[in-house]
């Protein structure tokens, strides 16, 4: 038979996969984590409920193409902003990912943060971890269906309450609140509120770990902005080994053992499941929930903390570790000349921006008198709070005239005014000319837009 | 479907995902769904931004599935002599 066609062994790459239970754990990193996944969910949750000048602060109304961030609004024509956001961001997860390794992972991926919340609720109607895996091996009984259930409504209510919020970035939220109490939501808004809900039902609840193991590009990469000098969780071999446990009492010189006493707590808060002492491992995203739990164990032994500690490959191996070297030094002034010249471009928008299409339908038209003539739509979109009134000129060829219906034009506050105009030359201009449209404001605002076009008239004989 | 193939189907599934939420970005920060199709009427899909925003996003989904599915299925290369362990 056909060898190839043989369906192949299902050893080896993949093992099957084994639910985690993390253990709780208290301590100074574990503090550090409590507090971001509250800072930065309670900037989620509560920003869309800001209000700023009389409408929602932050809102990306998709449907009529206006983005407001506070006292800005952006457009569709502004996306090289968003560009230029996203490479600073992602430009400043290399430099901390340089700095301090996976810090990202550890305290501010939404991951991290949303399933940290899902395993709260564990905990809450589950109990903790020796309770989440007896009452798993147990049979359904009425206790466990009860807190099953209990579990599962947190957990839907919370991802609802998420879609929900999400949703509220893109529709105006108190008119979403009162669509939702009535049930009388659009069917995008019902599809996208569940999706995302759904999204993070699944990606906390059940995905966990293995988002960071299977699917994040981020968990791949990382490696790659790593060197001697960062700072990484290691297990202090020299110091542990060789492991096992020992009476408290005991010097664990005279038994010829090291510091570790083998409690296996390290491995059982790992939200990874994995175990540190083996090194440093592609799973670990760095939540540091190892240290606090082997630093509460060393004290209780009496010994010194950081067995396991955040320390770098150089100052495990004796070296100096130098915080300034160039790798930091040349993503860190990337990323300031980078964000530096973010806010000059946003803080230099032009107010009310100029768009020029010329007529595609001819390319000139010869007037009575001998003169020629372009034809051209231009669009003011004025992304100001205010009207202004805008008056149109041309500049780059001589004795070029510009003719519009009316003087001036006013466009309204966060308007768009399509303008049809005739631009005319004398009949000695030959061939295509660059020329520049300039929009200036007559109500003394000084608003001021170019935008470069092309005038062409018949080729030279 | 064995382990193998799940996996495929999930990688595809997310990769592909990811993709068409940039693309989707990247498409509609210049193209007004409503302004799709001829002479300024658009397609009876594209009534409002909403639907030509949603279907755009499916459609970038759809076509980066169907690129990410065929170049699993065309590396997936296995031996020929009967040793295959992928």
């Amino acid at each position: 038979m056909n060898a190839v066609l043989k369906e192949p062994p299902s050893t080896g790459l993949y093992s099957a996969h084994q639910k985690v239970y993390p253990r709780e754990v208290s301590g100074r990193f574990n503090r550090l984590r409590v507090i971001s996944v509250i800072a930065l969910l309670g900037v989620f949750y509560v920003l869309p409920w800001i209000r700023w000048d009389g409408r929602q602060a932050v809102l990306f109304d998709l449907p009529a193409r206006k983005f407001y961030v506070f006292g800005l609004t952006f457009f569709p024509q502004d996306f090289f902003l968003l560009t230029w956001l996203l490479v600073i961001a992602a430009l400043s997860l290399f430099f901390f990912t340089a700095l301090a390794g996976r810090l990202w992972c550890g305290y501010a991926c939404p991951q991290t943060v949303w399933t940290e919340i899902f395993v709260w609720m564990e905990r809450w109607t589950e109990g903790n971890r020796q309770r989440r895996m007896k009452l798993d091996q147990g049979p359904w009984n009425a206790n466990k269906i009860l807190r099953k259930s209990a579990k599962q409504a947190l957990w839907i209510g919370f991802s609802l309450f998420t879609g929900f919020t999400f949703v509220g970035y893109f529709t105006a939220i108190p008119v979403l609140a009162k669509e939702v109490a009535t049930l009388s939501l659009g069917s995008w808004e019902w599809f996208w509120m569940l999706f995302y809900g759904f999204a993070t039902y699944g990606n906390a609840g059940y995905m966990r770990e293995q988002v960071c193991k299977y699917m994040c590009p981020y968990a791949r990469f990382q490696s790659a902005m790593f060197d001697r000098h960062t700072l990484i969780i290691s297990y202090d071999a020299a110091r542990g080994e060789p492991r096992g446990s020992r009476p408290r009492a005991v010097d664990p010189r005279s038994r010829n053992l090291g510091d570790c006493i083998d409690c296996n707590i390290c491995v059982q808060v790992c939200p990874t499941g994995i175990d540190i002492r083996k090194g440093l491992q592609l799973e670990c995203i760095a939540c540091a929930a190892c240290i606090d739990a082997c630093d509460d164990v060393m004290e209780k032994m009496q010994y010194p903390r950081g067995l396991i500690r955040y320390t770098t490959q150089a100052a495990m191996e004796g070296d100096k570790t130098r915080v300034l070297r160039p790798r930091t030094l040349i993503y860190g002034t990337a990323l300031v000349l980078l964000i530096a010249g973010f806010f000059l471009a946003v803080a230099n928008r032009p107010l009310v921006e100029i768009d020029v299409l010329r007529d595609r339908n001819a390319l000139y038209r010869r007037l009575d008198n001998g003169d020629i003539e372009n034809v051209y739509t231009i669009r003011l979109v004025n992304k100001d709070t205010k009207p202004h009134e805008m008056r149109l000129r041309v500049e780059g060829l001589h004795e070029a005239q510009l003719d519009t219906e009316a003087p001036t034009y006013i466009v309204d506050a966060e308007g768009i005014v399509s303008i049809v105009a005739r631009i005319r030359v004398p009949s000695t201009v030959r061939g295509g000319q660059d020329i520049e449209v300039i929009a200036t404001s007559t109500d003394g605002s000084g608003v001021e837009s170019r935008a470069e076009a092309r005038f062409i008239a018949p080729a030279g004989i | 479907m064995n382990k193998r193939t799940q996996l495929d189907v999930g990688v595809v599934v997310w990769a592909s995902f990811l993709t068409a939420c940039v693309a989707t970005m990247v498409c509609f920060a210049f193209v007004d769904p409503l302004l799709i199709g001829d002479d300024e009427a658009p397609p009876s899909w594209a009534r409002d931004r909403m639907t030509g925003y949603a279907v755009g996003f499916f459609f970038f989904w759809m076509s980066c599935a169907l690129a990410s599915a065929f170049t699993a299925f065309l590396v997936e290369t296995r031996r020929t002599d009967g040793t295959d362990d992928v």
